[in-house]
């Protein structure tokens, strides 16, 4: 079930959602009636293609050693939108929103990061397909002045003009939902269960 | 709350660090944190995991990362030797 803006205000009260810095009362912008708006930060991290003249690159996500940093510092560049970054079509870049955000477990909400049709009506993507902030996002139960991640974004602009970004612009949009039971990674007990056949590391 | 052996290195931002989990096989799962979210205990570095369940038997134990790692795995068995726990209110029972 979807929380309502009323029932976001609350959870923020409770310490059931955590947002820093805060988004402010129900008065203020970045509140709609099911979801609650987020700012894009300075720093980008912007893809560039391969020179055309390098071996031809190709990524193997099935590689469960893949590391997406040893990638992007070979093919990304670093960018600040402080006073503007100009988005040309086909362009792909990672963004991060200034608020950082913590979902305990034990409160049983997930969420989601959305575009705003606003910017997607220009072409401008704020996700590849992975929309979920699973219960438990930026939480250390051990470290209550720790107080959370921020989202990454995977931002895009499929439409055929050049689009500017500056830091401090709403760019996407939470949606809260909340989750059926407690989640295994949150329960406080532990379950026995079978491992896989290996060699322990002493007999190696 | 539990923490598996990560490695450190650098992330795409100043305040992110990469991490890679071993896991029993020896791969390495790597993914981006914040810089706080790695603790650090007689200069090893630990990254927050749930821990889900555990084989007595085999020495082992099945966690969750923070977050899908860049590989794609949310899950991985460790030994348990590579676990730490933080002392918490509320914290889970041994492993």
């Amino acid at each position: 079930m979807i929380l309502s803006d009323r029932e976001i205000a609350t959870a923020l009260e409770r310490g059931q959602v955590r947002i820093t810095p805060s988004p402010g009362d129900l008065s203020a912008e970045a509140w709609s009636s099911t979801a609650l708006d987020l700012r894009l930060d300075a720093r980008l991290q912007v893809w560039r293609p391969p020179c055309p003249t390098a071996p031809r690159l190709v990524v193997d996500p099935c590689d469960v050693a893949f590391s997406a940093t040893e990638l992007a510092s070979a093919h990304a560049a670093e960018e600040d939108c402080t006073n503007g970054f100009e988005v040309e079509p086909g362009m792909f870049l990672l963004g991060w929103t200034v608020e950082k955000l913590q979902l305990p477990h034990a409160a049983r909400i997930a969420a989601r990061v959305e575009g705003k049709s606003s910017l997607a009506r220009i072409g401008l993507g704020v996700h590849v397909t992975a929309p979920t902030i699973h219960a438990g996002f930026g939480f250390r139960a051990e470290d209550p002045g720790f107080v959370g991640n921020p989202i990454q974004l995977e931002i895009w602009n499929a439409g055929p003009l050049t689009v500017r970004l500056v830091k401090g612009l709403r760019i996407c949009q939470v949606i809260f939902e909340e989750v059926s039971g407690t989640p295994s990674r949150g329960y406080e007990g532990v379950f026995s269960i079978q491992g896989p056949d290996v060699e322990p590391p002493d007999a190696m | 709350m539990w923490e598996a052996l990560c490695e450190v290195g650098p992330g795409l931002r100043p305040s992110e660090r990469t991490v890679a989990v071993p896991d029993v096989y020896g791969r390495r799962h790597h993914l981006r944190v914040e810089e706080g979210f790695i603790g650090e205990v007689d200069g090893k570095h630990y990254l927050p995991v749930g821990l889900i369940g555990v084989d007595e038997a085999k020495r082992l134990a099945l966690v969750e990362l923070p977050h899908e790692s860049d590989g794609g795995t949310n899950r991985l068995w460790v030994w348990r030797e590579n676990l730490h726990r933080i002392e918490a209110p509320g914290a889970g029972a041994e492993p």
